[in-house]
């Protein structure tokens, strides 16, 4: 009589593996990008310049409405010092990725608290989407273009 | 008097010649043949030039994979944004990827077909991603704009 009532738990485990081969499966093309981004905006939010150009290809590019820099070096010296100390990713949502041979891409939204140079936090948040292209150098995936749009 | 004219069709030839290659890179050559299809209204040969998983971004709309490319965007805009023309500002070529990156210079119209504005007036930002694929053909990956 257990066993019987039993019986239909047996599937369980079967479902839970389903589960998450097939999660793991979903998550293993989402993880390569998304992962990579999260990674790049927790030494954004750290102020951690040497992280992020660790993460940059060297010949990298940044563009936004506002500016266009062309190569690590330059990045470095201009976005990296004056852009993370004023806006501090809260929050980032993928909305698209593809892995295409050595190249991959990130598409999704994210949402900035925004400070004044005072340290004094904005009232709203700041808002945009990203484009984030990544290239496989060897083993690691390198960021190779940031571009964004409010 | 000959050697005068000679050296007249020396000079012509040499500058002109030098004034096209300097001008012309791999990408930008790729931007403007997409454009000529894009301003001919030509969605077949727009399509021709684009990988499947292709997209299209915009501050107004995000387009993913070539077939939706084509149903949306390729369908509606070239007739309302054409005579595109585009200055190259920075290329790249590495391997089977490419980019460009530079301003547009499109015409507006109305749906009557009256011109409501010159490119000059209003410019785009582009951002062209290529990729090369196995048989060697260039096709654009990614069309990204800035206003």
């Amino acid at each position: 009589m257990i066993t019987s009532m039993l019986r239909p738990l047996s599937i369980i485990p079967g479902l839970i593996l389903l589960g998450f081969f097939y999660t793991g499966h979903g998550q293993e093309v989402r993880v390569s990008t998304d992962s990579l981004v999260k990674q790049f905006h927790h030494a954004w939010n750290k102020e951690d310049r040497r992280g992020m150009l660790e993460l940059l290809d060297s010949t990298a590019f940044f563009k936004s409405p506002f500016q266009l820099r062309y190569g690590r070096d330059s990045i470095a010296a201009t976005v990296l010092i004056t852009n993370p100390p004023i806006f501090k990713v809260v929050e980032q949502r993928e909305t698209h990725n593809r892995v295409r041979g050595n190249l991959a891409w990130s598409i999704g939204t994210m949402v900035c608290d925004w400070y004044e140079e005072n340290g004094k936090k904005k009232e709203q948040p700041w808002r945009n989407d990203y484009v984030y292209l990544f290239i496989r150098r060897g083993t690691e995936w390198k960021l190779q273009m940031l571009f964004y749009h409010e | 008097m000959v050697l005068s004219k000679f050296l007249f069709f020396l000079l012509f030839f040499v500058s002109v010649s030098g004034y096209g290659q300097a001008a012309v890179s791999l990408t930008d050559s790729l931007v403007a043949d997409f454009h000529a299809a894009w301003n001919a209204n030509d969605l077949h040969e727009m399509l021709t030039r684009l990988q499947e998983d292709a997209f299209f971004k915009s501050p107004h709309q995000l387009r993913v994979g070539r077939a939706e490319l084509a149903k949306t965007v390729l369908k509606s805009n070239p007739p309302m944004i054409r005579d595109c023309r585009n200055l190259e500002y920075y290329s790249h070529v590495e391997g089977d990827i490419a980019w460009s990156v530079g301003r547009l210079f499109c015409n507006s119209y109305d749906e009557s077909g009256n011109l409501t504005m010159k490119g000059e007036e209003k410019t785009t930002e582009y951002t062209y991603v290529f990729t090369r694929n196995p048989k060697g053909v260039w096709k654009i990956q990614m069309l990204l704009y800035h206003e």
